[in-house]
């Protein structure tokens, strides 16, 4: 298993190096440096405004027959000066592609991506952002999880009672209701008019916890019946294989072989779903971030996005590929930890 | 038994391990809470600022915080309309020497910087980042402002690449340009390579004198009679060399100003908290005894700021902001569409239930335009078409149904723009309106039939051939966004183009593509918008003006040799001025009908602000003045007592208990079936 591991954890770079070439091209080509250079200083900022900054960005250099042009155009009025042009490859030489996506490389290794829109290191905006995030995702996950696997049981455990019935139905009832309209639900009836909860904000340290139940709550009615029909699949799978049958004519009571050997041998797929979703606890939950007022790395991505802030974009879409990844191996090992038929090799 | 309580014990464990997880939301900067009686305005935003250092704030949000730190040498006079400049860090008007082009400022002399680490004798020449949190506990009283402090803060305006602002300094002030050249390339990524950087302030500019600590000199190179306006935006404030150098480029989160209000925290997506400046200058709410500013009369002579703290707190999406609102724990609301409808009754008045729970209604013109720019490089819709050209583009302006698309689009929230100055500017003419951009598809037709385009179809379908092609013709138009809004929008433009038999297309794209395409000039035609900078109509014609082509401002590439001859000679024309007022006005309005003549835009409309508020808080006079002013919080009052009032709601029992039913008794039940089906 150790030389499996190593062979995967010696693709990650090879991986990741793919993941920022692909990301850093495709950000190249929606927003070039002139259009990141209006989105720094605004729509209103001049050619000689935008050159400067791209000079100090290291995208361009000034050739000495564009400093004469400009060093011409402080003599004359600013109607004169504006009739200037400066051209490219004559007044200043422009940065090769593969120059700036060298620099690139160089910053992310150092987990250097840059700065946000408001001048932050985008490391510090990310480290900031993990911990409210994991406090609304991780509690939401595992206990959506924990009650996902147990009604998955209690309806394979029942199958085709009432109960079974029950539970289907309120699966997909919950699968079908709108996620964002479950949200403006609760948030205008159990926050604003009944105030059993606040409506939006954050506070630090344990006052967090009574920002995160309505939130948390939303996240499990949004994200259970999902859960609770994939388990209740899962486990049907099992329920008919012959080591149940056997379990059973020894004398097990049901709830050992439902716990002990069905939900044992139901880990497998359990686990893959589980590893995707961890790798993407990180970016909590995009649309409750938002809608809450979590200052999470969901809502940063959502205000990245709707501000053009490509260095948080780009570093949440490495940040993202790293943790699948590490996440695809760990599940990897899961495997052979929990069936001893799967062998890495 | 034994796996049943395995399974709880894992509930257990996980119930613990996630309340452990709520420790690490210990980020963020902890808050002091107001004090019992203090006057607390609370408002919202829909981002954080992009900028609090006033020499890169470029955007409204930006703007607003900085206008809380920092003071520029005027202001927008509070309850005066139309808009008008008075001394702020200034004493008295400033004297203009017309021969030499040169304003002399005199500076108020009891303005202190807010206290700050910055300086303190022991912060000289280091950089805060390297300092202990002791050590930047250690603060030192703030030091007065000098002339020396204006001289600095327009170098430094000028030196920083990432000022968005020179813009309106740029070949304005004698040798700023120079000083700027060599400056940018002396700014280096971090602190430790800004050494030279700062070094370089010492050098003189030849158009910045200071003649004593209170009085300074500006020499312009050329006639600007925006120049007052120009630095009254943020971009004109007065920055500490001491802050600047200390904070290096995070001055843009610890603003040390002359404002009203210090910043006490700023925590990204969550809220930005100020707190009154202890050492701010007197200054006193203004008066007047005109009986339309009524409503303020309580507050004039009042010492500012009125509130103690204001608390801005980071609202992306519209309910909750609007929620918190009608909770009492915002003092005011902007409305989106639905809740315009929900707010409002068919007459654009505030519904009883609004009104009987104290929320009261203002509405004002913003200084803004909404308009369709066509490339006019396009060969099928720009000047290389000729005639077909123009007539495409004057179809366009007439099949537009502005009353309809304010209507529908925005709840009645505009005016139709017929002219490109917005209603409350000098410049904007109350009887004209331009006869390209009045509504009449049948004109619209006529004009494409004359150009030698055949149209046929009836009622609401039409297609209009070009003969030369013998195909539909077909236009596009680029948006700047994705959003649901844009998406309404382009269906109605669609709809639009049925009606003339024109196929019209929409791109929908991110900022940044938008402004890649609109640069490389690869459009047809660009939905756009421009928010007025300060109230002279030359800021909106200068979209126009050839030399600011693509990649500068006139997206339309518009070059037309008169506009340009005219404009260059109004830009020049102070407005102020009575005689000069009248030339402007006469020049505004041939500008405005070379435009009705070549139609470069498709006019759209003159955006229209409703705002609720709280009965306990006093608003702003709001006027299009206001869309200018950015330091006018130090004038809003809330009334601590009655917004104390705004009682905590009592959450009922019933839908509660209900809800709790429902999830606990099937779960009960099942609970119930596992035990006995163990026993």
């Amino acid at each position: 298993m150790f030389a499996y591991v190593l062979r995967r954890m010696l693709y990650m770079p090879l991986i990741l190096f793919g993941v920022i070439l692909l990301t850093f091209t495709l950000f190249y080509m929606v927003a070039s440096p002139d259009a990141l250079a209006k989105m720094k200083l605004g729509e209103k900022a001049t050619r000689l405004q935008v050159l400067d900054w791209q000079e100090n960005q290291g995208y361009i250099t000034w050739t000495d027959a564009g400093l004469e042009k400009r060093q011409a155009t402080q003599r004359m009025s600013t109607a004169e000066a504006k009739e200037v042009e400066f051209i490219d490859g004559t007044d200043y030489e422009s940065r090769s592609w593969i120059g700036l996506f060298g620099s690139y490389v160089g910053s992310v290794l150092t987990l250097d991506f840059g700065k946000d829109r408001t001048d932050k290191p985008v490391k510090e905006r990310i480290w900031e952002g993990l911990g409210p995030s994991l406090s609304l995702t991780l509690p939401a996950f595992l206990i959506s999880e924990l009650i996902g696997v147990f009604f998955g049981l209690f309806a394979a455990m029942y199958r085709q009672t009432k109960i079974d019935h029950t539970i289907v139905i309120s699966a997909i009832v919950l699968m079908s209701v709108n996620g964002i309209a479950l949200i403006m639900f609760g948030q205008k009836f159990l926050a604003a008019d009944w105030a059993y909860f606040p409506v939006h904000g954050y506070e630090s340290g344990f006052q967090a916890i009574r920002f995160l139940i309505l939130p948390i709550i939303l996240y499990l009615i949004i994200t259970l019946g999902e859960k609770v029909r994939f388990n209740r699949i899962v486990m049907l799978d099992e329920v008919d294989q012959d080591y149940v049958r056997t379990a059973r004519s020894k004398g097990a009571n049901e709830n050992t072989v439902l716990f002990k050997h069905v939900l044992r041998n139901s880990l497998i797929p359990l686990i893959t779903r589980w590893t995707v979703a961890i790798a993407s606890l990180y970016v909590g939950s995009l649309v409750l971030e938002s809608f809450f007022g979590i200052p999470g790395l969901g809502s940063l991505t959502i205000d990245a996005i709707a501000n053009n802030d490509v260095n948080v974009i780009r570093a949440i879409v490495v940040l993202g590929a790293v943790s699948f990844m590490i996440a695809n191996l760990l599940s990897d090992v899961l495997y052979a930890i929990v069936d001893p038929r799967v062998r890495l090799e | 038994m034994k796996y049943l309580r395995s399974l709880f014990v894992t509930l257990g464990l996980v119930l613990a391990f996630a309340t452990m997880t709520f420790v690490p939301a210990c980020g963020g900067s902890e808050s002091s809470e107001a004090e019992l009686g203090d006057a607390v305005l609370q408002l919202h935003e829909t981002g954080d600022p992009k900028s609090i250092d006033p020499h890169k704030a470029g955007d409204v949000v930006s703007s607003q915080q900085c206008g809380l730190a920092y003071e520029t040498l005027f202001q927008y006079d509070y309850l005066v309309r139309p808009a008008k400049l008075i001394p702020c860090l200034a004493e008295g008007d400033p004297e203009y020497d017309e021969d030499t082009l040169t304003y002399t400022f005199k500076l108020k002399k009891n303005v202190f910087f807010q206290d700050d680490r910055c300086f303190h004798p022991n912060a000289q020449g280091k950089y805060f980042e390297d300092e202990s949190e002791v050590e930047r506990a250690d603060s030192a009283a703030g030091r007065n402002l000098t002339a020396h402090d204006i001289e600095y803060s327009f170098k430094r305006l000028a030196a920083l690449p990432d000022s968005g602002g020179y813009w309106v300094l740029e070949g304005k002030i004698e040798g700023l340009d120079e000083f700027r050249e060599r400056a940018t390339k002396l700014k280096g990524t971090n602190w430790n390579e800004d050494g030279e950087f700062f070094a370089y302030f010492d050098t003189p500019v030849s158009g910045l004198k200071v003649v004593d600590n209170y009085t300074i000199q500006v020499k312009l190179r050329e006639p600007y009679p925006q120049f007052l306006y120009a630095i009254t935006l943020s971009y004109g404030a007065a920055v500490a060399r001491e802050a600047a150098e200390y904070y290096g480029d995070q001055l843009t989160r610890h603003p040390v100003g002359t404002g009203p209000y210090k910043l006490e925290s700023w925590w990204e997506q969550k809220e930005l908290i100020w707190v009154r400046n202890p050492t701010f200058r007197e200054e006193y709410f203004p008066t007047s005894d005109d009986p339309a500013h009524e409503l303020w009369h309580p507050l004039m002579g009042k010492r500012l700021p009125l509130c103690d703290r204001v608390e801005f707190r980071i609202i992306k999406e519209a309910q909750p902001s609007f929620l918190e609102f009608r909770n009492g724990r915002l003092a005011a609301s902007g409305m989106d569409k639905d809740q315009f409808t929900q707010a409002m009754t068919a007459q654009s008045e505030l519904t009883e239930e609004y009104k009987s729970e104290g929320i009261r209604l203002r509405s004002y013109a913003e200084p803004t335009i909404h308009y369709i720019s066509f490339n006019m490089n396009d060969p099928i819709v720009g000047t290389p078409a000729g005639e077909k050209g123009r007539a495409l583009r004057r179809a366009m302006a007439h099949a537009f149904n502005r009353v309809d698309y304010i209507t529908r689009m925005l709840n009645g929230r505009g005016a139709p723009a017929g002219q490109i100055t917005p209603p409350g500017m000098v410049g904007h003419f109350e009887d004209y309106y331009m006869s390209s951009q009045k509504y009449d598809l049948d004109k619209a037709r006529q004009v494409l039939r004359d150009a030698g385009f055949k149209v046929t179809g009836s009622g609401d379908d039409w297609t209009t051939v070009d003969p030369a092609t013998g195909k539909q013709v077909t236009l596009t138009v680029m948006h700047r966004s994705t959003r649901d809004s844009t998406k309404d929008y382009a269906v109605f433009l669609n709809n639009m183009g049925r009606r003339i038999g024109l196929n019209i297309e929409n791109e929908l794209m991110t900022f940044a593509e938008f402004l890649k395409r609109q640069d490389e000039g690869t459009g047809q035609a660009y939905d756009a918008g421009w928010v007025m900078d300060y109230p002279d109509a030359q800021n909106m014609l200068q979209l126009l003006y050839g030399p600011n082509k693509p990649p500068g401002i006139n997206s339309a590439s518009f070059a037309d040799a008169e506009y340009d001859r005219l404009y260059k000679e109004m830009a020049v024309l102070d407005q102020e001025v009575p005689e000069q007022r009248e030339k402007k006005l006469k020049l505004i309005k041939q500008l405005n009908e070379i435009l009705d003549r070549e139609v470069p835009w498709v006019l759209v409309e003159f955006r229209k602000i409703y705002s609720l508020y709280h009965h306990w808080f006093t608003p702003p006079p709001w006027q299009p003045a206001n869309a200018f002013a950015y330091t006018y919080i130090k004038f809003y009052y809330v009334d601590p007592d009655a917004a104390s009032q705004v009682s905590e709601r009592e959450s009922p029992f019933w839908p509660g208990f209900i809800l709790l039913s429902l999830v606990l008794i099937p779960v009960g039940l099942m609970g119930w079936k596992v035990v006995y089906n163990q026993m």
